[in-house]
């Protein structure tokens, strides 16, 4: 299969995309999670979107480093 | 201590986040769509604090930075973007002189942690310069 390229960018555009997604998300999930009448079984359900909102967030991270340390091509 | 915020960005769901996180804190926001919205808000009224995305449809934050400074170079900006790892980005906020700089990569507690800690260097700053 032939290699296909995206600009620089085009790969920023997309990463602030994605994180202005899971900002809102995880934004969301905290004011959520300050409801003292949520039920424990839903506090642990979000408690535990939250943790994999941050391992995905941590991945970008690292994919970001990755690319800021890749060589440039013209 | 309670704030009046003014939030510049162009998604409508950040804009409410930012209103509710803030909200929660016993602060007072507004918020505006676009550099030119912004600007107009900020000439009718006072705001403590600006949160300001650099991504905006026409004018950027960039531009708004420098005409907030160049009209009242004590405002506290706080620049926001969702691509927080771009070191020249940084540095030219820096540089224009807004008072701190969040990425939305971070999490939102560390956001709301930064916002007090960038206001309370920039009050800082204020008094050591009176």
């Amino acid at each position: 299969m032939a290699e296909r390229y995206i600009s620089s960018d085009e790969f920023k555009a997309i990463i602030h995309k994605l994180n202005n997604y899971l900002f809102i998300v995880s934004g969301k999930l905290e004011i959520a999670l300050q409801d003292e009448s949520l039920g424990q079984k839903l506090e642990d359900t979000l408690k535990e979107t939250c943790r994999q909102i941050e391992e995905i967030k941590e991945y970008i991270d690292h994919s970001v480093k990755v690319f800021l340390e890749s060589p440039k091509q013209e | 201590m309670a704030y009046k915020f003014l939030v510049v960005d162009d998604e409508s769901a950040i804009r409410e986040l930012f209103t509710e996180l803030l909200a929660k804190e016993k602060h007072e926001v507004k918020s505006a769509a676009s550099a030119e919205d912004g600007w107009a808000m900020l000439e009718k009224e006072d705001f403590n604090v600006v949160l300001l995305d650099i991504k905006l449809p026409g004018a950027s934050g960039f531009d708004l930075l420098q005409k907030i400074k160049a009209a009242k170079p004590s405002s506290i900006v706080i620049m926001i973007t969702g691509f927080g790892y771009d070191d020249s980005l940084i540095n030219k906020c820096k540089d224009l002189g807004c008072s701190g700089y969040i990425g939305k990569n971070m999490s939102v507690s560390q956001i709301m942690n930064n916002i007090k800690l960038f206001i309370n260097a920039a009050k800082d700053k204020q008094i050591r310069s009176a």
